[in-house]
């Protein structure tokens, strides 16, 4: 069985960076799958993966980590320009970002139109998710 | 500059070349310092390198200087005005390099060429890489055979621009 956990933005919103991380992989270290609403800051995501790799060890490998993101290419000026709004009001709640543990996650493939995540466990893809 | 292995992380520590100069067909010459670096990963497993067939003291030892290698990579970005991600263009581009890493070097605004390496290979699939990083400039070369260099030296003017 693979077990998600949503973190929805107002969880993070008011954390600092260190305690960001540390929130999701505390999660993923349950073997957990974090879907999280927006995306953290790009430091925050190379501090993500320098923790991680601070922590691995024979019972933690490491982990998965995907960012689904609108394709700002695909939006017209207003869209761009709500999206900016949006966030300078309310935080980068835009996209989803996806953590997860690499002893249950196998790998995420990230295509233009779809999100597929394959696990460890049994080998098949075992979660589809189109844009 | 590193050594090739069947065995992943083979490069664990930083090496640097400077004053690497290279010339495109219009005699245009471009002078740079060249940072290999171990590639960044999300996740190590000693027991992958095992099952490549290293001794369990071996594995462990190799796991644990890939993860300082990764952090010196990730630490090392702030200098970087550009990067060239080298893929191995017969394998699944997916379990190569996570694509947030490279989403993470656009985001700092740091220009970003992918080569696809081994393209003398029969099975290597260069539109497989250019689908899953449709967003990047992916060049195919065989660094073996040093095919389509001078295309990648053109990108690299480009890149570098």
């Amino acid at each position: 069985m693979v077990t998600f956990k949503f973190v929805p933005y107002y969880e993070i919103e008011g954390l600092s960076s260190a305690k960001r991380v540390n929130k999701l992989l505390k999660i993923v270290k349950e073997d957990k799958i974090v879907i999280m609403e927006g995306r953290l800051r790009k430091q925050e995501e190379a501090d993500l993966i320098e923790i991680t790799m601070e922590e691995i060890s024979p019972k933690f490998k490491g982990i998965e980590l995907s960012v689904i993101y609108p394709d700002k290419d695909k939006q017209d000026a207003l869209q761009k320009f709500k999206g900016l709004m949006a966030s300078t009001l309310l935080g980068d709640r835009q996209g989803l970002t996806i953590v997860g543990p690499a002893s249950v996650v196998k790998k995420i493939e990230n295509n233009p139109d779809r999100i597929e995540l394959f696990t460890r466990e049994n080998r098949a893809k075992s979660k589809t998710m189109r844009r | 500059m590193s050594t090739v292995s069947h065995i992943a992380h083979e490069t664990r520590e930083i090496k640097i070349k400077e004053q690497v100069n290279i010339k495109n067909k219009k005699g245009k010459e471009l002078t740079f310092s060249l940072v290999d670096t171990p590639g960044i990963s999300t996740k190590i497993d000693y027991e992958e390198f095992i099952r490549k067939g290293l001794k369990k003291v071996e594995a462990k030892k190799r796991a644990k200087e890939a993860t300082k290698g990764v952090i010196d990579s990730i630490k090392w970005l702030d200098d970087m005005d550009s990067v060239v991600v080298v893929l191995d263009a017969t394998k699944d581009p997916y379990s190569q390099v996570n694509i947030t890493i490279i989403g993470n070097l656009q985001a700092r605004n740091i220009p970003v060429l992918i080569a696809a390496n081994k393209v003398d290979l029969k099975k290597a699939g260069i539109d497989s890489v250019k689908a899953a990083f449709p967003q990047y400039k992916v060049v195919g070369i065989s660094a073996k055979y040093g095919k389509n260099i001078e295309e990648f030296y053109e990108q690299l003017f480009t890149l570098a621009k």
